[in-house]
């Protein structure tokens, strides 16, 4: 099993106010591991600092990915190379066609590694058998992506799009943050069918809720800007009891 | 121009008022007066007055007075205060109530006591020499004050200042300039009224400097006779993390008009001015307002409501100037009118001017008729028209009232609403 | 505007960034420099026109001496010397085209270049007739001979002239009068071709009609005309195009277009204006002021403008409508975008004069370098013009913090039942969206375009199918170079 992506010691700064303090994690292909951590631990921007974000000051550490340095590219090029982020809260921008988003989207990650580019009447066919397969009816993708979408609908367009980008590593940021349990087994559901053993999945999440459905191959604990107990799926249960005061202290 | 009495008779004019033997005072007036001359009336190409057409300032031919009234009627606005009482335009002392710890200085008061630095600061801005109105205003300089609110002042009850008209057919000026040190804060009232049918020219002007990190409400009330000429202008400068609240309640006049001009010249200021107007019979009402951003980090809220009824005339320009580099302002202009009468007009020109890309600016104008279904509603409940009419005004006014952030004060206001 | 410079720039190396500046070299034949009775005499002769036509000019000509050119606008420009400057330039031929064969190849080239489906086969499935102007004359009208068996005239203004001079001596400046303004008295005494729309009682015209404007000449002001005239129920769609070769020195256009619709006419005018805006440092560029104006004269009438603006180095445009007849509806729909040293000073008015007549007003700005830009508008409401409805939304974007953009819409009602609502809003790309698109892999700059094209969307929807694609391309090339 070779390794994907490679985080040591990581340190990154907001406003001058330092949010991740030597944080460290290996994955590898095919794993998924999953975050927990209480708010404001620094967990959103662990995901932005990975996606390349414009903010965040990275004072130490280094970050491989597939043995390349990440942090030396840009926005685009990090997605291009197969990053993608499922954000917390995913971004409206009026007037753009959730369908006109992904073909620009889909085609420039084709063209970075070498395939030809989808024309419209392909990748209209692609994109509604995927979205039917997510339960996203035909209207929506017509609709400007993530303008007026309900919490349910932006996380399942979210799971859409990593169906058809097909990345080699996606963060999901609280992915079942404003989910009622149907619409979470849905995007969970979805999430599933992508897991394969070359795509790594990091998922970050505040409640131990959404890891009955994701079910990770590692939970890591993270407090204080870096990861203070790593275990199997049975930490994220043992922290539902007992809390995150129990591993890091009466801090929080 | 040279026909109007006012230019013509200057000479006499001047005549008549306090002060004409002292030597700085008439330097003053006579510079003020060529400048005038020079500059001339605003002019009918000037944007500032494209709904109010400048030509009755030349068609006034009214004159000043000497003649001190004892009349005096106490305002509409029943507010605990210290007051500042003016019967046309002249400063009657043993009527006012001053507050100890302000420096509250009238011109008389500059004048004998021999400031003549002050006296020229507060008569030789940029402001002033830049506007024809305040040129003229200095010219005729008789009456007004300069207060100063020291550093850290907190002051326990609003200074009124109360601007009573009992004379027929005379031109007047007042003119305040008031100075607002480090972390104080005050509440202002004006109050510009008139029980008489007569006719008169009220010219003000208003400099208000508020310095760093002080609070200031200024709110005003015009109910001016019903054939009285109003002519306002204020100037505000507020700096860092400071917050001014501007509110004019505009009733009467026959042209009652009102120009705010804001310079925001630090950050993390808080700027609101708010109006509404409530028009009946004849009155010309032109509310302008200007609110420049010339620094980063600040908010700005313009909120205007009002109604035209009879035969009125209703205008709000409003407009918001962000400089280059003046990035992270926030600045919302709303006006809102009804117009209840054939014979009435609204002309509404909300304007944005930004040279900065990182802000949030936004407006939105709408005149509109009162609401056919509210008003059948409250008329199938029994209510009659007229009052039900009455209500629903009321109800729209509100929306300006209920974003005062004195609530004592606004109670004040809104008692004057009601009991029309 | 003198014409000092004579450096004789080539395609080559002026850059790729202005699709169309290349110039076409062919013949023109020009009248002398300047501007006097005798030119205008000339221009009417070269034309034949009949008396009348040339006592309208030469009356325009008078008025427009006694005007000063405005200044009220935001926009700032040096002073046009209008003696030096050409007003008749027409590619020189023997006589008028007969067929297309007898067009100059040249030409031909140059609007196949500008990918203008001149050639009636390569027409876009025959739903396109394009009536070309280049530099001051209308050089081919296609598919005249199908639309006449329509009863529909579409022709040059000049042609209008001869073949139905009651119509135009009827309508033209009865909308625009020669009075109105400085460049369109100007228009009224020196125009010099245009096109003309006559849709007769109860016709649908059948396909979209098409003009393509496009300056070639060095130093020539253009002053087209263009008259539309859609009778009662009678219904068409115009599109307009143009383009200038880069050059330079500044050129003039000043242009006007008359609409009138009739008892349940409805015109639909769409404008994708690329004229050359000038280098990145504001050399050259096409001055535009153009009077357009449309009058709802029928009841139930509705002239509606599209107008797509990147192009230009001073825009000073007011495409406007006067709703007279009870119920009409005049609609704006415009997209302006300002780049590098662009200014644009645009917007409309609605001049509401009849009963439950309504409009609408959607107006996107975008302005980046270090332009500025202004939305100027009117709504009126006359005092009888009871019901009437009025919605306004002004929506300004900036790209980086060297820019401008500016509101100022004025709004005047007189009558209590209408209602009005304006709203406007100046922000810019969030960077929210833009890490959005570039976290799903999409380059800065196709970002940008894809945002602003989606914040245009309200306006585009009301294009033309083939213009959108072309307009939304353009929005993109407009923005180049203004990111970073």
């Amino acid at each position: 099993m070779s390794v994907l992506l490679e985080i040591d010691n990581l340190h990154a700064r907001v406003d001058n106010k330092e949010i991740l303090k030597g944080f460290s994690l290996t994955i590898n292909e095919g794993e998924t591991h999953a975050i927990m951590g209480p708010n404001g631990a620094g967990k959103s921007t662990l995901s932005y600092v990975l996606a390349g974000r414009e903010g965040y000051e990275i004072t130490s550490g280094t970050v491989k990915f597939k043995g390349k340095n990440l942090l030396s590219m840009s926005i685009e090029e990090r997605a291009r190379e197969g990053v993608f982020l499922a954000m917390q809260y995913p971004v409206e921008i009026p007037g753009v066609a959730t369908s006109t988003f992904l073909k620009h989207s889909l085609n420039s990650i084709r063209k970075h590694q070498g395939l030809e580019e989808l024309d419209t009447m392909n990748f209209i066919k692609v994109l509604k058998q995927k979205a039917s397969e997510l339960g996203i009816n035909q209207d929506m993708i017509k609709r400007p992506i993530n303008v007026g979408f309900s919490g349910g609908e932006k996380k399942r367009v979210e799971t859409l799009q990593m169906s058809i980008l097909e990345p080699s590593f996606a963060i999901l940021d609280e992915a079942d943050s404003g989910l009622d349990i149907d619409a979470l087994k849905v995007v969970a559901g979805g999430v599933n069918k992508l897991r394969n053993d070359k795509r790594s999945m990091l998922v970050i999440t505040h409640y131990q809720r959404l890891l009955n459905y994701i079910v990770p191959d590692f939970v890591h604990v993270f407090a204080d800007g870096k990861i203070v107990k790593s275990g199997n799926k049975d930490l994220a249960l043992e922290l539902e009891e007992k809390g995150y005061g129990e591993f890091i202290g009466n801090k929080y | 121009m040279l026909n109007n009495n006012l230019v013509k008779g200057y000479k006499d004019n001047i005549k008549s008022l306090s002060f004409s033997d002292n030597e700085l005072v008439s330097k003053i007036r006579k510079n003020a007066f060529t400048d005038f001359i020079n500059s001339g009336f605003p002019k009918a190409y000037d944007e500032n007055w494209r709904y109010t057409k400048q030509k009755f300032l030349k068609e006034i031919n009214f004159k000043t007075s000497n003649h001190i009234s004892e009349n005096f009627i106490e305002p509409e606005l029943e507010i605990d205060a210290y007051h500042l009482v003016f019967i046309d335009g002249k400063f009657i002392t043993k009527k006012s109530i001053i507050p100890n710890n302000v420096e509250i200085k009238s011109f008389k008061n500059l004048i004998e006591g021999d400031d003549s630095n002050l006296l020229k600061k507060i008569t030789n801005s940029d402001f002033v020499k830049s506007s024809p109105l305040a040129l003229l205003n200095t010219a005729y300089l008789e009456n007004g004050f300069y207060i100063n609110v020291k550093k850290d002042t907190i002051l326990n009850k609003p200074i009124h200042i109360i601007n009573y008209s009992d004379t027929a057919d005379i031109f007047y000026n007042v003119k305040y300039y008031i100075n607002i040190e480090d972390g104080s804060k005050i509440d202002l009232v004006e109050s510009c009224y008139s029980f008489k049918n007569i006719s008169y020219f009220n010219n003000t002007v208003t400099e208000i400097n508020i310095a760093k990190n002080a609070i200031v409400n200024h709110y005003k009330y015009q109910n001016e006779s019903k054939s009285a000429y109003h002519v306002c202008l204020n100037k505000v400068t507020i700096d860092a993390d400071s917050s001014y609240e501007n509110f004019i309640m505009q009733k009467g006049g026959l042209i009652a008009r009102n120009e705010t001009v804001i310079d925001v010249i630090g950050e993390n200021t808080n700027t609101k001015t708010l109006a509404c107007y409530m028009l009946k019979g004849t009155t010309h009402s032109d509310l302008t307002t200007r609110v420049n951003h010339h620094t980063p980090n600040a908010s700005s809220e313009q909120t205007v409501k009002g109604v035209a009824d009879d035969e009125t005339k209703a205008i709000f320009q409003g407009k918001v100037y962000v400089a280059r580099g003046a990035q992270k302002v926030s600045g919302n202009q709303l006006h809102k009118s009804l117009l209840l009468s054939d014979k009435a007009e609204i002309d509404t020109k909300p304007e944005l001017e930004v040279y900065a890309d990182d802000v949030e600016c936004s407006h939105g104008a709408s005149i509109g008729e009162l609401d056919d279904k509210q008003l059948f509603y409250l008329r199938a409940r029994g209510i009659d028209e007229e009052l039900a009419r009455k209500m629903l005004v009321e109800a729209f006014l509100d929306e300006v009232l209920e974003k005062m952030s004195n609530e004592t004060l606004r109670q004040a206001f809104v008692s004057v609403i009601k009991r029309d | 505007m003198a014409a000092t410079s004579q450096t004789k720039k080539t395609v080559e190396d002026l850059g790729d960034k202005y699709k169309y500046g290349f110039t076409t070299d062919i013949e023109s034949e020009t009248a002398p420099k300047g501007l006097n009775e005798d030119i205008i005499r000339f221009i009417s002769k070269k034309k034949e026109e009949p008396e009348w036509l040339l006592d309208f000019r030469l009356k325009a000509y008078q008025f427009w001496l006694g005007l000063k050119e405005p200044s009220w606008a935001k926009i700032d420009y040096p002073k046009i010397d209008y003696q030096d400057l050409y007003y008749y330039a027409a590619p020189k031929t023997k006589e008028g085209p007969k067929s297309l064969d007898e067009v100059d190849p040249e030409l031909l080239d140059t609007y196949n270049k500008l990918g203008i489906p001149l050639k009636e086969q390569e027409a876009l499935a025959g739903v396109v007739a394009v009536d070309a102007v280049f530099d001051s004359v209308s050089v081919k009208t296609t598919y005249q001979k199908q639309l006449e068996e329509k009863g529909i005239i579409f022709c040059s203004f000049s042609e209008a002239v001869h073949k139905c001079p009651e119509l135009v001596k009827k309508y033209m400046g009865s909308v625009v009068p020669y009075t109105d303004n400085y460049f369109a008295s100007l228009n009224s005494a020196v125009f010099s071709d245009g096109s003309f729309v006559y849709i007769p009682k109860g016709i649908k015209c059948p396909m979209e009609l098409s003009t393509y404007f496009r300056i070639n000449a060095r130093n020539t002001g253009q002053f087209e005309r263009t008259l539309i005239i859609a009778e009662e129920g009678a219904s068409v769609s115009y599109l307009e195009g143009c383009t200038a070769p880069q050059r330079d020195e500044n050129q003039l256009h000043a242009a006007i277009v008359e609409i009138i619709a009739l008892d349940d006419a409805y015109v639909k005018y769409s404008t994708v204006q690329n004229w050359y805006p000038g280098d990145k440092d504001g050399k050259g560029g096409i001055y535009n002021f153009v009077t357009k104006r449309g009058a709802c004269r029928g009841k139930n009438s509705k002239i509606s403008w599209t107008q797509v603006e990147t192009g230009s180095a001073v825009t000073w445009k007011y495409p406007s409508c006067i709703l007279q007849g009870d119920n009409s509806v005049g609609e704006f729909y415009s997209v302006a975008i300002t780049n590098n040293k662009q200014q644009a000073d645009t917007g409309t008015k609605m001049i509401h004069i009849g009963k439950n007549t309504s409009s609408t007003i959607i107006s996107k700005g975008i302005s980046a370098g270090y332009a500025d830009q202004t939305y100027r508008g009117l709504v009126k409401v006359s005092p009888k013009a009871k019901g009437a409805r009025n919605y306004s939304q002004c929506d300004s974007l900036l790209i980086g913090d060297k820019c401008g953009a500016h509101t100022v819409p004025y709004i005047e009602n007189r009558n209590p039942s209408a209602q009005i609502e304006h709203e406007a809003t100046t922000s810019k790309i969030s960077d929210e969206q833009l890490f959005y698109c570039q976290q799903r892999g999409i380059e800065e700059e196709e970002a940008v375009s894809l945002i602003v094209n989606g914040f245009c969307k309200e306006v585009m929807k009301h294009l033309p199918m083939e213009f959108a694609i072309e307009a939304s391309k353009l929005i993109s090339i407009s923005l180049e170079g203004s990111i970073g």
